[in-house]
């Protein structure tokens, strides 16, 4: 055993050797905490109207919260490195070396000194400097409990970080023999789960239509900078909901990290002891692990340039994904081979080694071109299924932002709202449908775009061909607890399926799912409504009795509306609820993208009684003009060969190529007023009713209550006036004959 | 006493050590002798620990070595290219060993450095080749362990330096338990110090042996005889290692005691006859010759 007393002067003679470490750690600290603390307090005092909080709950709540001060973790991640490094370079000295494991003492116990004052370099000057801010804080005011409490919760996530790097860093240190490749080591294995994870995405992504995306989370798992990443995002997220910012939020998964410093450090402390003296200088300290190295680099950055080089090639092609992979793993297997030997012209010294991963390569882009082991054809068997999630993409998908407590706000998706809220199990056509969608397995062409691609043939093939494809995203929830994701294209001019989709968007559980206003609506307050007819907007504000009547009737109107309303009828308006925010008539959010279909009678009889009225159209008396106007590339003057014809009758400061008509007799207007559209009402649905719409854009200027006014509408193909198809032929014949005169 | 048996060491595709078994007793001087890169230092890293060997055992005092704090207190390393640390002065080096090595004779590494006449507050990374190897010695004289590795230790120093360092040795061998392993590619440099040598070439031991019985059991014979029967049956009647002509002169290497070879050469009335002594050098080209090897090639 070592005496108590060597192992102190063990940490005593690093501390003399590695005194510039501790010294620069105690300058960056000073640029990191007090002279941004500083400058914040005069930031605060000299401009106090910046800043919504007081100085103590900046201290507290902002500048010690991981949520905020990411700076600190971030010259911490790079001290923990720099001390691991430094303490261990003499690994790759064999003069040092010699010296050291000559001399009486045990290799744990030259790590562990090592490893100790290696920490101590960074405690000390940590927390001195952390202690001069709680002074500087004493000395403005701006001390408090709560802020004293989370100083100290932040002295103990910086260790955590600093460990977390500091003893990757050392496992980098032990694995090689020389600092260049040690370096290397240490981003390769800081964050190569990270990479791992998002060359798979890449891959996963370009292969398989199926495929959802993974979440950033599953990136960062077992990584060490994704680890600290994830740390402060869980902070983020606390603070986010509250107004303060408590450490007990990150508690549990601190823990986590600790335990896997502990891995960390157990494994640097085996590797430390495996490794022989005389692999100091060599490249790789173990040369069993060579070939595994090799691979694990060699292959995923070859599948990262493949996909690089078709992004600069800016192609869906799959030659340039292959040129891109072969290039890219000559590269970077000689480069590797390089410096394992040290020696340029042992480039190609393991050519076992070049075939074996060059096979690898070759193997994972036939899985994934070839789709082998039916990733995109996959669906769970019933029996599996514990529950399961659709969102029908484009089908009323509702947008929902909440005001959080800390000043800001929450926006969450329609997909991931119905992936959280849905379980549609119990429906059959929900698995009929999935199946259906995997053995068509129907996917989008994919194609490189060009300047007249729309005329080519082959593209209006395609186009009407995959007229109605859609798409529609899954999520089972299998009995062991995992989810699995998958996003079918579907094509509803196909009968069965449109009947199956019909039974799942008609489905109670998918609509409970689905729109948050069917389950959460009546744990909210809102504060009012806004509503959007097709020729007018306004507000109807909401008391807790006219919310909870709303509730009733909408609520059963929207479970009754079916598909076939959906993509057959024009809604007769938008309805928006508007959140109550934390303080009286503060904004709180919204929830968009309801509708009002005819066959809500009883919602828009009471809107009507609110005081909106979406049955209410504007008049042919209340419109001062109405403009069409249509785009036409026959008027591009043939000698200038820009667009030079013009509707100079009404803009006389351009000379586009659009053709503009004005409408201001009653007969036109009244026409025009009776099959104008505004797109807004299709907002949401356009994906599934197909209007037909014609090429003119409608603007109508009308006088409401004495201020003007201005609507933008179109036409659909089957509704348009007659009229409007030979004026603007007319108008063009006109403009044509100008143009030749002049 | 350090006892290595059956060592093998292998660097990648080269194989340093093989084989190699070595005793050497307390209390003597032994030399290590091998050209460049006939495992060495290899040999010396593994006995102080620095090394483990792929196979075979190395017991300091009956224990082993590797990884054996107890064992090391009484090795000293001195390598081939001493580590010293960044800055340092020789007393910061004092201090550093100190704490490694407790019996470290403080007050005696400061007055040797004053014999020395080396400058005790000066960085050592302003010292000469020869100054850095003559205060790694100092440095592990004062460590006082039982044991003390030199590589190369005595190449970079001057005649007189080296024979200081020699006087010290003397010293210490007669004043405490202390046994020197000195390695050298230089045969004349450990001739007169070392009890006993070995010999390493490609990573094995061609021979270990004590020095003085083999200088008292080789000599050279310089003889002239009238006929040539008589060299015949001279040279039949001796065991000879080595036997040369110079015209009418000849030079023959011989084991045996130096009275009985002369009595026997005597014997058969040769016109002139002479006993020279031998170096250590030729005592080696001998002796290696015999069992297949041409020293000439392997040490100079």
């Amino acid at each position: 055993m070592i005496s108590k007393n060597l192992f102190f002067k063990l940490i005593w003679q690093d501390f003399k050797k590695r005194i510039w470490c501790p010294i620069l750690i105690f300058l960056v600290y000073f640029l990191g905490l007090e002279l941004r603390l500083l400058n914040y307090f005069e930031r605060m005092e000299r401009y106090p109207s910046d800043y919504n909080y007081t100085i103590k709950h900046y201290l507290a709540n902002e500048f010690f919260s991981p949520a905020q001060n990411y700076t600190v973790t971030y010259l911490t991640i790079v001290v923990g490195v720099v001390c691991a490094l430094s303490g261990y370079a003499y690994l790759h000295s064999r003069k040092q070396l010699d010296t050291y494991h000559s001399m009486p003492v045990k290799r744990e116990a030259l790590f562990m000194s090592r490893y100790v004052s290696g920490f101590l370099m960074f405690l000390v000057p940590v927390i001195m400097h952390t202690l001069i801010c709680m002074l500087l804080a004493v000395a403005n005011g701006a001390i408090s409990v709560h802020g004293v409490l989370n100083a100290i919760g932040f002295l103990g996530v910086q260790i955590l970080c600093f460990l977390l790097l500091y003893s990757i860093t050392i496992i980098s240190v032990c694995l090689t023999g020389n600092i260049i490749i040690s370096v290397l080591g240490c981003c390769v294995l800081a964050s190569y789960s990270s990479i791992i994870t998002y060359v798979g995405h890449f891959l996963y992504n370009k292969f398989f239509h199926t495929y959802l995306g993974g979440s950033s989370e599953q990136a960062l798992a077992f990584s060490p900078i994704g680890m600290i990443l994830k740390l402060h995002w869980y902070a983020e997220e606390y603070h986010e909901k509250n107004s303060g910012f408590s450490y007990r939020c990150i508690l549990p998964y601190s823990l986590v990290i600790l335990l896997v410093i502990v891995v960390f450090t157990l494994v640097g402390v085996w590797l430390y002891k495996m490794r022989s003296t005389e692999a100091a200088g060599k490249p790789i300290a173990f040369s069993i692990t060579e070939p595994f190295i090799k691979a694990i680099v060699v292959i995923p950055v070859s599948i990262y340039s493949g996909l690089l080089i078709q992004e600069f090639a800016n192609s869906n092609s799959f030659g340039w994904f292959i040129f891109g992979i072969i290039f890219g793993f000559i590269v970077i297997a000689l480069v590797m081979e390089i410096i394992f030997r040290l020696d340029i012209k042992c480039a190609f010294y393991h050519w076992k080694q070049l075939i074996f991963n060059g096979s690898c390569l070759i193997l994972i882009v036939v899985v994934f071109k070839y789709d082998v082991l039916g990733y995109n054809t996959y669906v769970p068997s019933e029996k599996e299924l514990s529950g399961c999630a659709v969102s029908i993409n484009g089908l009323m998908n509702i947008s929902l932002e909440e005001r959080t407590k800390n000043y800001g706000y929450q926006h969450t998706s329609a997909l991931d709202y119905r992936f959280e809220h849905m379980n549609v199990i119990d429906n059959p056509s929900v698995m009929a449908l999935a199946r259906k969608a995997a053995t068509d397995n129907l996917q989008y062409t994919q194609y490189d775009y060009y300047e007249g691609i729309e005329d080519s043939p082959e593209f209006q093939e395609i186009q009407k061909k995959e007229k109605g494809y859609r798409e529609i995203a899954f999520q089972y929830t299998k009995k062991n607890g995992k989810k699995v994701c998958r996003q079918y294209v579907i094509d509803v001019s196909d009968e069965e399926t449109l009947g199956l989709l019909a039974e799942v968007f008609e489905d109670s559980d998918y609509k409970l799912g689905a729109f948050p206003i069917l389950t959460n609506g009546w744990k909210k307050e809102y504060s009012y409504v806004d509503c959007d007819s097709n020729d007018f907007s306004g507000s109807v504000k909401l008391s807790p009795e006219r919310q909870a009547k709303l509730f009733e009737v909408y609520q059963s109107e929207l479970l009754d509306l079916t598909l076939d309303e959906v993509m057959n009828e024009i809604p007769m308006g938008n309805i928006t609820f508007q959140l109550k925010g934390f303080a009286m008539n503060e904004y709180g959010g919204y929830e968009e993208g309801y509708k009002i279909y005819p066959s809500f009678v009883a919602t828009i009889e009471l809107l009507k009684e609110y005081g909106f009225d979406y049955t209410k159209d504007l008049t042919a008396e209340q419109t001062k003009e109405i403009r069409v106007s249509k785009y036409c590339e026959d008027l591009i003057d043939p000698e200038v060969g820009v667009e030079t014809a013009t509707a100079e009758r009404v803009y006389s400061t351009a000379r586009t190529n659009e053709v503009v008509m004005k409408y201001t007799d009653a007969e036109s207007k009244e026409a025009i007023l009776v099959s104008a559209i505004n797109r807004e009402l299709l907002s949401g649905v356009s994906y599934y009713f197909d209007m037909d719409e014609s090429d003119e854009e409608v603007i109508v200027y009308y006088d409401d209550n004495g201020i003007d006014e201005s609507n933008y509408y179109c036409f659909s193909k089957a509704n348009k006036p007659d009229f409007i198809d030979a004026d603007i032929e007319k108008e063009i014949e006109e403009m044509k004959k100008e143009m030749m005169a002049e | 006493m350090i006892a290595a048996t059956h060592i093998c060491k292998r660097f990648d595709n080269i194989e340093a050590v093989k084989d190699v078994s070595v005793t050497i007793k307390k209390g003597e001087v032994f030399g290590l002798i091998g050209t460049n890169g006939a495992g060495k230092s290899t040999f010396l890293r593994m006995v102080c620990g620095v090394l483990k060997p792929d196979s075979g055992e190395i017991f300091v005092d009956e224990r082993p070595i590797y990884e054996n704090p107890d064992a090391k207190r009484d090795i000293f390393y001195i390598s081939d290219d001493q580590y010293y640390l960044s800055n340092a002065t020789p007393i910061e080096m004092m201090h550093f060993y100190k704490d490694f090595y407790p019996s470290f004779d403080t007050e005696r590494f400061q007055n040797m450095l004053g014999k020395f006449q080396l400058d005790s507050k000066r960085k050592i990374n302003t010292f000469s080749k020869g100054m850095k190897k003559q205060l790694s010695v100092l440095l592990g004289v004062c460590a006082n362990t039982k044991y003390l590795l030199c590589d190369e230790t005595f190449d970079g120093l001057d005649p007189v330096m080296r024979q200081a360092v020699k006087s010290i040795f003397a010293g210490e061998l007669t004043n405490r338990d202390f046994t020197p392993i000195i390695a050298s590619h230089n045969l004349r440099e450990l001739e007169d110090i070392c009890d006993s040598v070995g010999v390493l070439h490609q990573g094995g031991v061609l021979m270990q042996k004590d020095l003085e019985e083999m200088k008292l059991n080789i000599h050279t014979i310089q003889c002239v005889f009238a006929n040539q029967s008589d060299e015949e049956q001279l040279l039949q009647a001796l065991d000879v290692v080595k036997a040369e002509k110079r015209g009418t002169l000849n030079l023959i290497t011989v084991r045996g005691k130096r009275e009985e070879i002369l009595a026997m050469v005597n014997a058969y009335s040769p016109i002139f006859a002479e006993v020279l002594p031998l170096s250590l050098e030729e005592i080696f080209i001998s002796e290696t010759e015999v069992i297949g090897y041409d020293i000439k090639k392997l040490i100079f």
